[in-house]
């Protein structure tokens, strides 16, 4: 049985390395099939060969998928578009995870504390003058809140930050600042939510139409 | 190219904060151009009684680190057109990200800028105290009438004059209490001079207007009926060269009239 197997499509030509192979055989035999491949096709006019090497079930290591790199940059006629793998490392996935999971918070955070969150996050607590909390994501706001709320960090516009707004010092979407001051305070309440809208600058909206802005996301994301 | 003048004590509590928002809104009011730095790291205060805390954005330890310019740092006073400005402290950094470089650069900088650049000193004589005398053009040595309070400032005084500033350092007396003065059971404002030995710039009472307009965010300044914040318009007056003469009478122990006395105000 072949550790390696050659599919063509109209994207070019897929590499797949067998489930059951020994990697170091199924990499000698990728290398002698271009090699082959490489002798019967000499012409400098032909067009530049796409492959993709999909690895499966297995993870390479950087110096496996740079040998692999390595081999098709010898021949300028074959191109390596990508190396593929149907599984993910499991640093990668509690990255991925991170990304989505939510935080739930209580407790006080004092002046010159700074909680940093992946994730969304759910505020219970009460945020002190002179404190900050940040999340990458959106954060709810069931406590009070006096000193810094950042959403969005460093740069998701999509976040919002959502509940008891009132008595907030400032509010940061991804890198849109908004203060408040004695002038805009009484757009700032309870059951509110900040944005950032089409001007790319921070709205506030009632809670009840939240909805609303999360169907034009995803309008606006595709 | 303006001047740069360090607000001290040594010890804390005295109103070294105070005094610095103070003298800078009645310089901004007269028309100077005026910038407060904040150089209290971690313990920043200046912005709470300047009512400004939501307006920080950036502060001195991002310039410092050149995450950000001066002028982005800067937040401005919206009460005073375009003459007062605040350099606020970092609330969440450690006070070793800064050294006496970085923050001469900065000080520097705003002197360009800036008539007056007043430095909101931390108390003690340690690291934050080094960095924000050794670039300062000049100083103002807080003290309070009690023994604790005119020791530290000894001690202060004595580092300031190894410094060899440029304008010699002058003295604040801070909250005297009038009721103790009346009945002489005060420290003597003139044993309190001739102690330390620098020149008196202004002597300011004890009084609850002081610590209500801070809580409001506001200085007492511009309370007309007040007599700290007459006194802090005096000692404005007095660093631009006015003549004004120190009237302890008027300024701290205003004797009871008779109708005072009936009417039981003072």
């Amino acid at each position: 049985m072949s550790d390696i197997i050659l599919k063509g499509d109209k994207n070019g030509f897929s590499v797949i390395i067998g489930v059951n192979a020994n990697y170091v055989d199924a990499f000698k035999e990728l290398k002698e099939m271009i090699m082959q491949q490489n002798v019967k096709s000499t012409n400098e006019d032909d067009d530049v060969i796409n492959f993709t090497v999909k690895t499966g079930n297995r993870l390479l290591n950087d110096q496996q998928k740079d040998d692999i790199r390595e081999l098709f940059e010898k021949y300028p006629q074959l191109e390596l578009k990508g190396i593929e793998t149907d599984v993910e490392s499991k640093d990668e996935v509690n990255k991925a995870m991170k990304k989505i999971q939510t935080t739930v918070e209580s407790g006080i955070v004092r002046s010159g504390q700074k909680l940093t969150y992946e994730g969304d996050l759910i505020f219970l607590g009460t945020l002190h003058r002179d404190a900050q909390i940040c999340a990458t994501g959106s954060i709810y706001i069931l406590g009070e809140v006096n000193g810094v709320v950042q959403a969005g960090y460093p740069n998701n516009t999509n976040a919002a930050i959502l509940g008891n707004l009132q008595n907030v010092d400032q509010l940061r979407i991804a890198d849109v600042i908004e203060i408040v001051t004695d002038d805009n305070r009484k757009d700032f309440q309870n059951g509110k939510f900040a944005f950032i809208d089409d001007m790319h600058s921070i709205s506030l909206e009632n809670l009840t139409n939240y909805k609303d802005r999360l169907n034009d996301l995803k309008k606006r994301t595709g | 190219m303006g001047i740069s003048i360090v607000v001290t004590s040594g010890k804390g509590g005295v109103g070294k904060t105070t005094t610095t928002a103070n003298v800078s809104t009645v310089l901004a009011s007269l028309g100077k151009k005026v910038c407060m730095v904040d150089l209290d790291i971690g313990l920043r205060n200046l912005d709470a009684v300047m009512g400004l805390t939501n307006r920080v954005v950036y502060d001195i330890v991002d310039v410092a680190q050149h995450r950000v310019v001066v002028s982005q740092a800067l937040v401005r006073d919206p009460r005073f057109e375009d003459n007062l400005y605040l350099l606020a402290a970092s609330q969440f950094a450690d006070k070793y990200v800064l050294d006496k470089d970085s923050v001469g650069t900065i000080v520097e900088e705003l002197k360009q800028r800036f008539d007056f650049v007043m430095i909101d000193c931390p108390a003690g004589i340690e690291y934050g105290f080094q960095n924000a005398v050794s670039i300062a053009d000049g100083a103002l040595v807080v003290t309070n009438p009690e023994v604790a309070s005119v020791s530290d400032a000894d001690r202060v005084v004595g580092i300031l004059e190894n410094m060899n500033m440029p304008i010699t350092p002058h003295l604040i007396i801070n909250r005297i209490r009038k009721n103790m003065i009346n009945n002489g059971t005060s420290m003597r404002i003139d044993d309190i001079v001739n102690h330390l030995g620098i020149p008196l710039l202004g002597i300011v009472i004890d009084e609850d207007r002081v610590i209500s307009a801070s809580n409001a965010g506001q200085t007492v300044a511009f309370d007309r009926d007040s007599d700290a914040g007459r006194s802090y318009q005096h000692i404005a007056k007095r660093m631009l060269g006015e003549n004004i003469p120190l009237d302890l009478s008027d300024e701290s122990t205003k004797k009871v009239g008779f109708w005072g006395r009936v009417f039981g105000r003072h």
